[in-house]
């Protein structure tokens, strides 16, 4: 059984994501931000880690750049409600670090979850 | 034929008679001619010879005439004869007198001989006549005819006519050795006249009695007499000459007094025998005494210590007169008065006088002295007053000439006096002129007549003409050329109204424009903030906003997708009606959170890119920016980092966002003064205009193509960035935070801005030493403004 990290700062967000695997039979742990979520994947190795980006306290850039360290990029997707910009400029950031895909939320449920199944895929 | 020593003819007695009584008149003809009292002794000798000779003659004529003369007559004769021999010596004393000779006492010799010779002869002839009539020589008898004639003949030519020769040789020599012309004219006449009369008796007494052989009319003739005539008018002559010479001494005699009169120092005549004759007035005054007191006095009662025997000259000598100790320089000299007397002259030169003017000299000499000293004191001063001054003008008109606005002066009647060279540029030379009563300003004339300094701001259109300040504005907003200065009229208070006046006019049309457009930078950036943090909160809202929808719609699809796993098969159709209705009402709520979600993107985009809120690029000066960004990091600037603004081109203009240069260089400031946070240092501004000539190609940058640019440099002197964090800051809009340190998206959103407004930078950084950004910026052009 696949694990799932999903960190973001939005709960009901994150519920909604949660669920959305959950349905599809995936084991899901959250985290509210990059701090807790350091704390879990330092641990555990998920198969696939869903990071929002702006977030408080350690934003998703640095949880993107640690993972790459870790040589997890290809294991992550950023999901980004953009701010003060557009969100496509956080996703274009975060491709840049070598993220496997981007969502602008609102997501689409059915590809959100055709990518996890795919990085799941490709790593079996 | 019998010779007669005395005639008989009436005639010689009458001529005898007129003789002697010429000659009793003569001195007084000599004296009314004259004038002359006193003649010289000779003179009177003559006189007196004429006399006795003619009163021996006219007895001799009287009481022995006749052929036969007995003894008596022979004496007389002889007495007559001593008298002739006497005339020849006396006329030649006269001569020798008046012609200054010294007297021979070999003449006085003669004169005795011949007296004495004339004596013996008169002796033989009364004794023994025979002794000459007898007397032979060589067998012939020489004085046998005419014995008298003969014999007083050779005593004439041996005794008188030498005399009388050598009285006409002397009176010619003298005539043409001298240089006077009045004594040679008096001589030469006296010399013609005395050869005339000589030669006249000469004929009459020798040459007719010998041509004629003795014999006129059958009488024997006379000798002798004629002489005793011609001798009266040589008396006459004789006293002529004297007298002419000695008129001529008289005019002199007199000049000499006239001058003896002006003389300051002392002079005094006296007598052989020391008594005083005359004295100058001066002499009278200096021993107070008048002229005829003086001539009471002996030389010795004024000069006690005084020797006359010979010519003195003596200096310094002492006199005490009436307490005073005077001292002279006494000059003793010897004159004569007349052919025999002498005076003395004594020139007494009061040296206390002459030292007293010594002195007075000297003192004067000082003064003038002082005084010169005092006038090249003076002279000083006033040169030094002068060099001073010219200082003083040099420096003020340097001043004036290098103030960097207008300056002129106008005296209290408003004339100009001074004007600096960028006045007399604006407004050429006006100096000696007037400004026309209309175009003196009130304030201008307050300034001079209530002393009140007045200071305003005036306007000048496109042709420098005076306009009013709407019309000012107007044109400025319609783009218009307006220059705008600052007048000011300073009074020179002074004790009398009217005041000189200084005027001041200070261009500030650029300190205006600059102050205009940092007013409308500050409004744009004003505008910009506030669409800004507008922006923020939307973003943020946005952001929280979409979470929620995006919430509510996946969880809606998740619903429909669980009602849709219900299975159909075993419910009963109004359950399933129910469900269905459920899903479209999913559906309904999944349609309006997309509407929702769709709207906020709108708004999202619409602050973003809406063109007419957002402020757009505009041309401005990027010094102004700098100043501001300059201004606002010192507030929070650490002390241990200084700031330096040293090359900041304030003509540069470029054309952006004036806030997004703001938000730039705030930026890479803050940046920077993060570097140098521990070590401190210094950050750099500079602005300069730079002109690539090739592609500048460098890593990390994009390529920036050649051309001219505004070049940004902002420098620190802090910790460097390493080449990791290097790389990353060049990756585009990449941010991260060092971590526990704000970096936050501060540089990125720097660079996205710079890309925005089409700028390039580059970056040099070593480590430990400091980073230094430069921004290549397009300058704008007149073209881009008026676009």
């Amino acid at each position: 059984m696949a694990t799932i990290l999903i960190i973001d700062d939005d709960e009901q967000f994150n519920l909604m994501m949660k669920t959305a695997l959950e349905v599809k039979g995936y084991e899901v742990e959250t985290a509210s931000n990059g701090r807790e979520a350091k704390a879990l994947y330092q641990n555990k190795k998920y198969d696939v880690i869903v990071t929002d980006i702006i977030m408080p306290d350690v934003d998703g850039y640095e949880v993107i750049l640690d993972l790459r360290r870790m040589g997890m990029s290809d294991r992550t997707i950023a999901v980004s409600a953009g701010g003060r910009t557009a969100a496509d400029d956080y996703l274009l950031t975060a491709k840049h670090f070598d993220v496997a895909v981007t969502f602008n939320k609102p997501i689409d449920i059915q590809q959100f979850r055709e990518k996890v199944d795919e990085i799941i895929k490709n790593h079996q | 034929m019998q010779e007669i020593l005395y005639s008989n003819s009436p005639i010689t007695t009458a001529l005898s008679a007129w003789a002697l009584l010429l000659t009793f008149f003569l001195p007084y003809i000599l004296g009314k001619k004259t004038g002359i009292r006193q003649f010289p002794k000779a003179i009177y000798q003559l006189m007196l010879i004429c006399i006795y000779w003619n009163t021996l003659s006219l007895v001799g004529s009287l009481f022995f005439s006749g052929p036969d003369f007995g003894t008596s007559a022979k004496i007389i004769f002889g007495l007559q004869a001593v008298a002739w021999i006497q005339t020849g010596n006396a006329i030649y004393h006269i001569a020798e007198h008046a012609l200054h000779f010294k007297r021979l006492n070999f003449w006085r010799l003669l004169n005795a001989v011949g007296t004495l010779n004339v004596a013996v002869v008169t002796l033989i002839f009364c004794l023994k006549e025979s002794l000459f009539t007898e007397f032979t020589i060589f067998g012939y008898m020489p004085f046998h005819d005419h014995p008298y004639f003969k014999i007083y003949a050779i005593l004439f030519f041996v005794y008188v006519l030498p005399e009388l020769i050598l009285t006409i040789y002397k009176l010619l020599s003298k005539t043409l050795q001298t240089g006077d012309k009045d004594a040679a004219q008096i001589n030469l006449y006296m010399a013609g006249t005395f050869i005339f009369f000589t030669t006249l008796a000469f004929i009459f007494d020798f040459l007719i009695p010998i041509s004629c052989d003795f014999n006129i009319n059958g009488r024997h003739p006379l000798f002798l007499q004629w002489n005793q005539y011609a001798t009266i008018f040589l008396a006459i002559l004789c006293g002529q000459y004297f007298t002419s010479i000695s008129f001529k001494n008289k005019s002199s005699h007199w000049l000499m007094k006239s001058l003896f009169n002006q003389l300051s120092d002392c002079i005094f005549t006296f007598q052989s025998d020391g008594k005083i004759s005359s004295s100058n007035p001066s002499a009278q005054l200096l021993f107070r005494k008048s002229d005829s007191e003086m001539k009471m006095h002996h030389i010795r009662d004024f000069i006690p210590n005084l020797k006359f025997e010979n010519e003195i000259l003596m200096e310094n000598m002492k006199v005490q007169i009436n307490d005073e100790l005077h001292s002279f320089c006494v000059s003793l000299f010897k004159y004569r008065t007349t052919l025999t007397t002498y005076m003395w002259l004594l020139l007494l030169s009061d040296q206390t006088n002459s030292l007293f003017y010594q002195q007075r000299i000297k003192t004067l000499n000082r003064q003038f002295a002082d005084y010169k000293k005092d006038l090249i004191r003076y002279q000083d001063r006033l040169d030094n007053s002068e060099k001073k001054f010219k200082e003083q003008s040099n420096f003020s008109s340097t001043l004036i000439n290098a103030l960097p606005f207008q300056f002129w002066s106008k005296n209290e009647q408003g004339v100009y006096t001074t004007q600096n060279i960028m006045d007399i540029k604006s407004r050429g030379n006006l100096v000696q002129t007037t400004d026309s009563s209309e175009s003196i300003t009130d304030r201008e004339k307050q300034a001079r007549n209530s002393g009140v300094s007045n200071i305003c701001t005036t306007y000048e259109n496109d042709h420098h003409e005076k306009i009013s300040e709407d019309e000012a504005n107007n044109l400025i907003f319609n783009n218009k050329t307006v220059y705008i200065y600052n007048e000011q009229f300073i009074p020179i208070i002074a004790e009398k109204k009217p005041y000189k006046i200084i005027g001041l006019k200070q261009d500030i049309t650029e300190q205006k424009r600059l102050e205009r457009e940092r007013d409308l930078l500050s409004e744009q950036k004003r505008i910009h903030s506030r669409l800004e943090d507008l922006g923020t909160m939307l973003g943020g809202f946005a952001h929280d906003y979409k979470n929620s929808i995006g919430a509510q719609i996946g969880f809606c699809e998740l619903a429909q997708e669980t009602l849709r796993s219900v299975p159909t098969d075993d419910i009963p159709e109004k359950k399933a009606k129910t469900i269905a209705r459920a899903a479209e009402l999913i559906d309904e709520a999944n349609k309006a959170a997309n509407k929702a979600k769709d709207s906020v993107n709108q708004l999202l985009s619409a602050i973003r890119n809406e063109a007419s809120i957002a402020p757009k690029p505009m041309v401005f000066s990027p010094f102004l920016i700098i100043e501001d960004v300059v201004k606002k990091v010192q507030l929070t600037l650490p002390s241990n980092i200084h700031i330096s603004t040293e090359n900041i081109d304030k003509d540069l203009k470029i054309k952006c966002l004036p806030a997004a240069l703001d938000r730039i260089l705030s930026n890479l400031a803050n940046n920077a003064i993060f570097a140098m946070k521990d070590t401190g240092g210094t950050l750099t501004f500079k602005l300069e205009r730079t002109e690539l000539e090739k592609k500048l190609v460098l890593p990390f940058s994009e390529t920036i193509e050649p051309g001219v640019y505004a070049k940004f440099t902002i420098a620190d002197t802090g910790t460097g960035i390493d080449s990791g964090t290097l790389e990353r800051i060049f990756s585009p809009f990449f941010t991260t935070k060092a971590p526990g340190e704000g970096l936050g998206l501060g540089l990125t959103s720097a660079l996205r801005l710079l890309k925005d407004s089409n700028a390039h930078f580059t970056v040099h950084t070593t480590l430990g030493e400091g980073t230094q950004f430069n921004l290549y910026w397009d300058l704008a052009t007149e073209k881009t403004e008026d676009a």
